[in-house]
């Protein structure tokens, strides 16, 4: 499946430069425009990597392959302005997904392989829906809330 | 070396029976009246020891400061003033300080035997001189551990700054980045730690639920030390962003930013006032820069007049509140400054006679320790270095420097086990 970044930024391209079909089939063409695509992704999300490369990265000169955990990293992740805007439902994003997921179960299901790549277990699945079930919350927030949780547990940050 | 999780009990570190040896002395100093006043003698016990560390990054001039030499060839332009304790002289550009030094004390006979920026500082703030073969955690790192209470929030290594955040260091080295610094400046609360608009309380607090409940699964599958530092990480963020106020120098009164000075050396000692009286137990401004191979003179009056007047101020107010018995107070360098003074009216690196002020929690109120000789090349009486330094410190709140950390089973002591505490400064 293609990223949403990637299938934006192919459409992009292809609409600012169509490719006909005999150029569809030239290797070459398609090498260079694959280039293209990779390179437009590129710039679109280098704003990510300013932010989280002060946070997770070790100081200068340091070695980069050690674990470390400090409250910045989870300021960040609790308050930062990227997080939030990445929670809100857009297109074929996860929270995205969930919002149109047709019922609890799938809902759950995908939220729990889209984060944890694997299906929750009964326990975790009647978690979800109560949930979601709460009172005085609205489905998308607490959508939102579900997808925080999952991003910030210890799951997420050491089975990946 | 892992950072254990079972490890954060620091009560064994804390010198009882200093601290009773300290209570018997102040009952002998204050007469029968302490003693029964258990209600202040409870309040006292319970004030958090802490350590403020105020770094003149670059090598603070000794002959410009604490040290000086007037009249001789080494000395310079600026003359000595009477200080507060009696017979002893600092340089006339530290004029309000002067007034506060019978507080404090001053080490001067400092000789660590460095002359490089790095290593200097290195030795200064670990107390061991540094090598490849392995890495000290930094004496707020040992400070925050030894000093954390259960149940406290806010963070226990802080760095005050003119930037603020940014950057990394590992200045925990194997206490795990738990008591790793974090940075602060300009008065703000740090970076992240506002809700974003549009989070509500009763939101923040669900998808907090959630994430704990979650954690706690995964815990009983795995645990260790790795996933519980993370754990406690958002924990932590979460007690910050409760408590940000505290780093909000906007809350103090228009009155006080006028007493320390609107420059970013003033704010920096008014937020450090605020952090210690939150109990915090190691904060470290840092005052720059004092590396000048030109134009020593210029420069010295330019920056220790800055210095002066908010130092001064911070050391009052520390009096006045009652925390100077509960606050270590040191004024370090990575080195001093050479006598001979260079052609281009600059004085360069020094590591061989130098000086250091410490004062408050358990030194001896205007205690001067060591001496150098007439033009300041050598030092001539109690030699030390940063080793005895760091011993002293810990010692001075009550940590016993000989003491072990426990991490990962491995006991590891405080401070170098080689060297030990400078007693005679020590109250």
């Amino acid at each position: 499946m293609k990223r949403v970044q990637e299938k934006a930024a192919e459409a992009a391209l292809d609409k600012k430069a169509p490719m006909d079909a005999a150029a569809r089939k030239d290797a070459k063409k398609m090498q260079q425009r694959r280039r293209e695509v990779e390179q437009v992704v590129f710039d679109k999300l280098k704003g990510n990597i300013k932010t989280f490369v002060p946070l997770f990265g070790a100081g200068a000169g340091q070695p980069q392959d050690e674990f470390f955990a400090t409250v910045d990293q989870a300021l960040f992740f609790t308050n930062g302005g990227p997080v939030q805007s990445w929670l809100n439902p857009s297109g074929e994003n996860l929270t995205g997904r969930l919002v149109k997921a047709p019922d609890v179960k799938q809902l759950a299901d995908e939220l729990y392989l889209s984060v944890l790549a694997r299906r929750p277990s009964a326990e975790e699945a009647a978690d979800v829906a109560a949930y979601l079930s709460g009172e005085n919350i609205d489905r998308t927030t607490a959508i939102k809330e579900l997808a925080w949780a999952m991003v910030t547990s210890a799951e997420f940050r050491f089975n990946h | 070396m892992k950072c254990d999780y079972a490890c954060n009990s620091a009560e064994h570190n804390i010198a009882r029976r200093n601290f009773l040896g300290q209570c018997a002395t102040g009952a002998g100093v204050l007469g029968l009246g302490f003693l029964t006043r258990p209600a202040v003698a409870e309040q006292l016990a319970k004030q958090q020891k802490k350590i403020l560390v105020i770094n003149m990054a670059g090598g603070l001039s000794q002959l410009e400061s604490w040290d000086p030499k007037p009249g001789t060839d080494t000395g310079g332009p600026f003359r000595a003033i009477p200080s507060s304790i009696p017979g002893v002289h600092v340089s006339e550009l530290l004029p309000h300080t002067a007034q506060q030094l019978h507080h404090l004390g001053l080490v001067r006979s400092v000789n660590t035997k460095e002359n490089d920026h790095g290593k200097g500082a290195y030795f200064m703030t670990t107390g061991r001189r540094r090598t490849p073969a392995a890495d000290y955690p930094k004496l707020g790192a040992v400070t925050a551990k030894a000093l954390a209470k259960a149940g406290e929030s806010l963070p226990g290594h802080i760095h005050v700054a003119a930037g603020g955040g940014g950057g990394r260091s590992n200045d925990a080295a194997y206490l795990g980045p738990k008591f790793a610094s974090i940075t602060v400046g300009g008065g703000k609360p740090p970076q992240y730690s506002t809700p974003p608009k549009g989070l509500t309380d009763a939101s923040e607090l669900r998808r907090q639920q959630m994430r704990q409940k979650m954690n706690q699964r995964f815990a009983l599958k795995r645990r260790t030390a790795e996933t519980d530092a993370y754990v406690q990480n958002y924990e932590q963020a979460r007690n910050l962003v409760r408590q940000r106020d505290v780093f909000d120098t906007s809350k103090e009164s228009a009155q006080d930013h006028e007493r320390y000075g609107k420059h970013d050396f003033g704010q920096q000692c008014l937020l450090a006032r605020r952090l210690l009286e939150h109990g915090v137990p190691y904060v470290q401004v840092t005052h720059s820069n004092y590396d000048t191979h030109n134009e020593n003179f210029i420069f010295h009056l330019e920056q220790v007049a800055e210095f002066d007047r908010p130092f001064a101020t911070l050391v009052a107010d520390i009096v006045d509140r009652g925390m100077l018995d509960s606050t270590l107070i040191v004024v370090l360098s990575e080195f001093g400054r050479t006598p001979k003074i260079n052609n281009r009216y600059g004085r360069d690196h020094w590591g061989t006679a130098w000086s250091v002020l410490v004062g408050g929690a358990g030194i001896q109120r205007g205690a001067v320790i060591g001496k150098t000789n007439d033009n300041g090349t050598q030092v001539t009486d109690r030699e030390v270095d940063g080793g005895h330094l760091f011993h002293t410190y810990l010692q001075a709140v009550g940590v016993d420097p000989t003491g072990t950390f426990d991490i990962g089973g491995r006991e590891l002591p405080l401070a170098d086990p080689s060297t030990e505490s400078i007693q005679e400064i020590l109250a």
